[in-house]
């Protein structure tokens, strides 16, 4: 699922916010409403919110610890086929490899832990790079 | 209990069961959550022991954060005595709490009837 180099994408967002949750959630309702509104179904609608919540929300409270002075850059691309975002925070990274798994009977009423996995589910190819502190995610319309 | 005024769920009594609602079609909203998770904790003092339905058929969306809040609901149902299901879950909604293994915590049920009928039974 290589964007093609040539392609234009349809729909595209470049942005560094500070951390803050309710900031956030305006960028990532707008995305959500550009999806729909490029005709994308409901099912793969959910799947890009919860990718976008879920790593957003992750880079703002994990990642930059609700630092004011840190931002998360934000870099979102909607094609004809493929949706493409990278989500880049200031902290000091993890390994995604390396997360307690929330399924497990011990975790499993746990109130965290849960984003690296859903993220993982609801899109088809998830990178992390930067020590954990970059993620890129593509979802196939 | 139905006089009870929320600011994120609506609440009503089936045959002794409490139905609740959300009144966010998307559950994504942090100020929001927080609100949800006050008002859910207020809810299980009401009645004792609770027994609860929460009705999935308005939501689009429910984020981790939302699930969190639904987490420490069923905790404190648990700890007095009573029973929380869930029932209309669209299907995105539905593999949520089946990609997380969640659906071995809450029993859900497909239909508010159902879930009433489980719970009657108990």
């Amino acid at each position: 699922m290589k964007s093609n180099q040539e392609e234009i994408a349809r729909w595209e967002l470049h942005q560094e916010i500070p951390s803050d949750t309710r900031v956030a959630c305006e960028l990532i309702r707008s995305v959500v409403s550009t999806v729909e509104e490029l005709g994308w179904d409901q099912a793969a609608t959910f799947a890009v919110h919860m990718a976008m919540e879920e790593a957003v929300m992750n880079s703002i409270k994990h990642g930059n610890r609700r630092d004011p002075s840190k931002f998360v850059k934000i870099d979102v691309q909607i094609f004809a086929e493929h949706f493409v975002a990278t989500i880049c925070d200031e902290g000091e990274g993890f390994d995604p490899d390396n997360v307690p798994d929330p399924r497990c009977d011990e975790n499993l009423e746990l109130c965290s832990g849960r984003g690296v996995l859903l993220i993982r589910q609801f899109m088809d190819e998830v990178v992390y790079d930067q020590q954990g502190r970059r993620v890129t995610m593509r979802k196939r319309k | 209990m139905g006089h009870k005024h929320y600011q994120c769920i609506r609440t009503q009594d089936v045959d002794g069961v409490t139905v609740v609602h959300f009144l966010d079609d998307k559950v994504m909203d942090p100020a929001r959550i927080e609100q949800l998770g006050s008002e859910l904790n207020t809810l299980t003092d009401e009645s004792l022991p609770p027994k609860l339905i929460v009705n999935f058929s308005d939501v689009k969306f429910f984020s981790s954060a939302a699930i969190n809040k639904l987490i420490v609901l069923e905790k404190r149902v648990k700890e007095k005595g009573g029973q929380t299901r869930l029932s209309n879950l669209r299907p995105e909604v539905r593999d949520l709490f089946g990609f997380t293994h969640l659906d071995s915590l809450f029993r859900i049920h497909d239909s508010q009837e159902d879930a009433v009928l489980d719970l009657k039974q108990k």
